[in-house]
């Protein structure tokens, strides 16, 4: 069953969290990049890789540029798990 | 754990990793890091040698990550963590924030107290980086494989100063970590590599021999072009596997002069006016010198290294002997300046409030300043009333993607300071403009999660900005943002 943003959100907190090394990291669907400690932009890439890898999907090079928050991210996971069935 | 030029300099002698921006100061200028940075290697051999405090032991694996990079004459703190099974995490930290760790399992061996004797291989290590085109690399590599081998010769001299003794560790585990950043920083991705990590799984066996030579084979190359990654894997003498992770960085940043002058049009408002540009060598202060001399003005780019022909001071802006003797020096070439752009600013470190302590951070901020105040005090005296001076403040903002916290601190110190002369200066108009983050060396990284805006219309915003008396209702202080 396709899976909704608010069930994506707690599994993506888990993923970046062990990337950051962050085990209690919450995050919400407004929280930027941004706000996240140690989350630059080398971190970044370690999160993308994690993410894709965990819910395999791949975003392409514009998506990455235009999430503003987590949560566009979530919606953005939540779209490609549905279209893949 | 400080590392030193000593420490890199035996590395570089022990790997033949002699990547240009271990070494080469004026290449590793025009990159992000500023300066030349240490081997991520070097980090995890000393730290290495620092725990085992010379007992000899094997790795079955180890994992290293190079989350920052290394500056010489840093004292980084190291800690580790010891876990049952020979599992070990190391981390160097500078204040609270990790720079970069390794973890691995190990076991105690005998060691071989002399070291292991090793016989020519006939590898030729390179004596520049790669710089083979990404599309051709990715072809010759892909299931390719890469023999390489240490300077043996270097062992009994080199390894002491790592803090190892030789036979420590054997001979081939040496040679694997040696060997991934000949591999990275020599050979593919080469000159622009970023090495950002490594995994290696050892052979249960032991040392396949003093005459056997070591390779990687069977290689992978990942390629992933949305964030310049490539990820290296394979297996390799010793090795069940490895993998490889490295950024490739781009090119040096350059603003083609067309691109320019077709952003700022060509005007004679600037006609029979001299304006200083500070930094002039590259970045905005190159892309402003540029507008600035399609308008008319006779441009004086004040740079590191005053080129042949061109209309150009050099010298230290933070030294007022070195500032002394520009403004003799342009007072007899050009009798007057009419604007004064203060341009040139130091490299924003990478580190924030509490990674750094308070000393490093005055430091800096003390740096920036001088930059501003130490030009403005010898050149105002070469502008008749009814000059300009601009000042290239920045937009505040926090994390990613941000300008860096450092340069904001530095940057609304100048704004203040500008504001304060202006209010001695009334027959001066001062301007500051508050520029967002710019494609320049400093910011020119693999992948941005908020890529830097081209300078070249911030260029054009401070051109609108310079206004002589008459052109503009703004008084001698205006503050003015470089983007929408």
């Amino acid at each position: 069953m396709p899976k909704t943003t608010e069930e994506i959100l707690p599994e993506f907190s888990k993923v970046v969290g062990k990337v950051l090394e962050q085990d209690a990291l919450q995050l919400k669907y407004e929280t930027t990049a941004r706000e996240v400690k140690d989350w630059d932009s080398l971190r970044h890439i370690e999160i993308v890789l994690a993410v894709e890898k965990h819910f395999k999907i791949k975003f392409n090079f514009a998506e990455l540029q235009k999430f503003k928050n987590i949560g566009q991210m979530c919606d953005n996971i939540a779209a490609k798990l549905a279209k893949a069935g | 754990m400080e590392i030193t030029p000593a420490h890199t300099a035996a590395f570089a002698a022990l790997s033949h990793d002699r990547n240009p921006i271990h070494w080469d100061a004026e290449y590793a200028r025009r990159t992000p890091f500023g300066g030349v940075v240490a081997h991520g290697m070097t980090a995890v051999l000393l730290a290495l040698g620092e725990w085992a405090g010379g007992r000899p032991f094997r790795l079955e694996e180890i994992r290293a990550s190079f989350v920052k990079p290394l500056y010489h004459g840093v004292a980084y703190e190291l800690a580790w963590t010891e876990r049952p099974g020979g599992r070990v995490r190391l981390e160097w930290r500078r204040g609270r924030a990790v720079q970069g760790w390794c973890a691995f399992r190990w076991t105690e061996t005998a060691g071989t107290e002399a070291g292991p004797k090793l016989s020519s291989t006939g590898f030729e290590p390179r004596v520049q980086a790669a710089e083979t085109a990404l599309a051709d690399a990715l072809e010759h590599w892909r299931g390719g494989s890469f023999p390489y081998a240490m300077a043996a010769g270097m062992l009994a001299e080199s390894l002491p100063v790592l803090g190892w003794r030789p036979g420590q560790i054997p001979v081939r585990q040496l040679e694997a970590l040696l060997a991934a950043s000949y591999f990275v920083g020599m050979e593919f991705p080469g000159r622009q590599a970023l090495f950002y990590g490594c995994e290696l799984e050892f052979a249960p066996e032991t040392d396949p021999g003093p005459t056997a030579g070591f390779a990687f084979a069977g290689l992978d190359p990942q390629w992933d072009d949305r964030m310049n990654r490539l990820a290296l894997s394979g297996v390799g003498t010793g090795l069940t596997s490895f993998e490889l992770t490295a950024l490739l960085r781009p090119a040096p940043v350059h603003y083609s002069p067309a691109e320019i002058r077709a952003a700022a049009g060509v005007s004679a408002k600037f006609q029979d006016r001299v304006v200083l540009v500070t930094g002039a060598d590259r970045g905005l202060g190159a892309v402003l010198a540029e507008a600035l001399a399609a308008q008319g003005a006779t441009v004086v780019r004040h740079g590191r290294s005053a080129a042949a022909g061109v209309a150009a001071v050099s010298g230290e802006l933070t030294d007022v002997g070195e500032c002394r003797r520009m403004a003799r020096e342009i007072r007899a070439r050009w009798g007057r300046l009419d604007a004064l752009v203060l341009n040139a600013f130091p490299v924003a470190p990478g580190w924030s409030f509490g990674e750094a302590n308070s000393g490093e951070w005055l430091a800096y901020l003390h740096a920036g300043l001088a930059c501003v105040a130490v030009p403005l005090g010898e050149f105002l005296p070469l502008m008749p009333p009814g000059g300009i001076v601009l000042g290239v403040a920045a937009r505040g903002g926090v994390g990613l993607g941000a300008v860096p916290p450092p340069l904001v601190a530095a940057k609304g110190a100048l704004e203040s300071f500008l504001q304060g002369v202006a209010g001695d200066h009334p027959e001066q108009r001062f301007v500051v403009l508050r520029a967002p983050r710019m494609l320049t060396d400093q910011t020119n990284a693999a992948f941005d999660f908020s890529p830097p805006v081209s300078a070249v219309p911030v260029a054009c915003r401070i051109l609108a900005a310079l206004n002589w008396p008459g052109e503009s209702d703004a008084g001698n202080w205006s503050v003015v943002v470089g983007e929408d």
